[in-house]
């Protein structure tokens, strides 16, 4: 989201980081085989690999957010091996089916985080959008930091409701 | 058996077909469409006995796929699985009411996809 987001309550902020790091858990162990950790802000320096940045937003009526994966590319590439089954010594797949598994998990995080934070809503997802940046640029501030398969992966999160669904979602969550 | 994917990702396309072979169902072929009007034109022309569709999708969604399908008796015996990023009772609600067989949430364990497939291949038999 390019636009600025009200305050959220605290408790809210820290309930959905929390729901965020364990959809990544469930996608990430599942679908791509893969050990994940929860962590702070990891030291990206000396870090020589490009970044895919994936967003997917989402709506329903007054609430509405998007959801931003960064992996590094190569981790990209081996969460796609390990999702296709290609074999590593094979030729590399084209560029634009590691961007389309970026989206693919990016979609899985946002609809494992969503369903579980709200059970009677049902959000409309957009098609993910994936870019290729020379790191993740911070651009809404609430963020979690995941280790997957000893690589840092960014989460970032923003969610746009009207006042009178703040305390439900926040009690929801 | 004849089983058709429809997914807009052709990754998750890709997926579903190798977690279908995994299972050792058998499975005489398997079609893909990108989109639920790509689907009703594979549906018209091949004879399909298990559909596993997702819901978000361009052009045509996964729900108005399972509307026409339900809507037509050519197709009354055909095992209808959702495979979706939305796991909402919310969405489960909306999708009861279209007769589908069962509601996948990805991402899902192959195992579950088994037991679908060795049921929908059951009743294919019979």
């Amino acid at each position: 989201m390019s636009s600025p987001m009200p305050p959220l309550p605290p408790d809210f902020e820290r309930a959905v980081g929390g729901a965020i790091a364990f959809a990544v858990s469930t996608v990430a162990e599942r679908s791509f085989f893969a050990c994940v950790d929860r962590c702070d802000q990891p030291d990206l320096d000396g870090m020589d690999a490009d970044w895919l940045v994936a967003t997917v937003w989402f709506e329903d009526g007054p609430v509405c957010g998007s959801v931003a994966c960064s992996l590094p590319t190569d981790l990209a590439q081996r969460l796609f091996d390990a999702f296709s089954g290609r074999d590593p010594s094979t030729a590399l797949p084209p560029r634009h089916h590691v961007d389309d598994l970026v989206g693919e998990f990016s979609n899985m995080v946002c609809g494992a985080w969503l369903s579980r934070c709200d059970t009677q809503r049902v959000f409309r997802l957009s098609p993910p959008i994936v870019r290729r940046v020379p790191r993740p640029a911070d651009e809404s501030g609430r963020r979690e930091w995941m280790i997957v398969d000893n690589r840092p992966v960014a989460i970032d999160w923003a969610v746009v409701q009207a006042p009178d669904d703040e305390a439900a979602a926040a009690a929801d969550l | 058996m004849r089983i058709l994917i429809v997914d807009d990702s052709s990754m998750m396309r890709a997926m579903i077909k190798r977690v279908v072979k995994l299972t050792n169902v058998p499975v005489e072929e398997i079609l893909e469409a990108g989109d639920g009007a790509q689907a009703l034109k594979l549906l018209e022309s091949h004879d399909v006995q298990v559909l596993l569709t997702d819901i978000n999708m361009p052009v045509m969604s996964g729900a108005d796929l399972l509307r026409r399908v339900a809507g037509d008796d050519r197709w009354c015996r055909l095992t209808r699985v959702i495979i979706s990023t939305d796991g909402s009772e919310a969405r489960r609600e909306q999708a009861a009411g279209l007769s589908v067989r069962c509601y996948l949430q990805k991402p899902f364990s192959p195992e579950v996809l088994r037991d679908v497939l060795t049921d929908a291949a059951a009743a294919a038999r019979l």
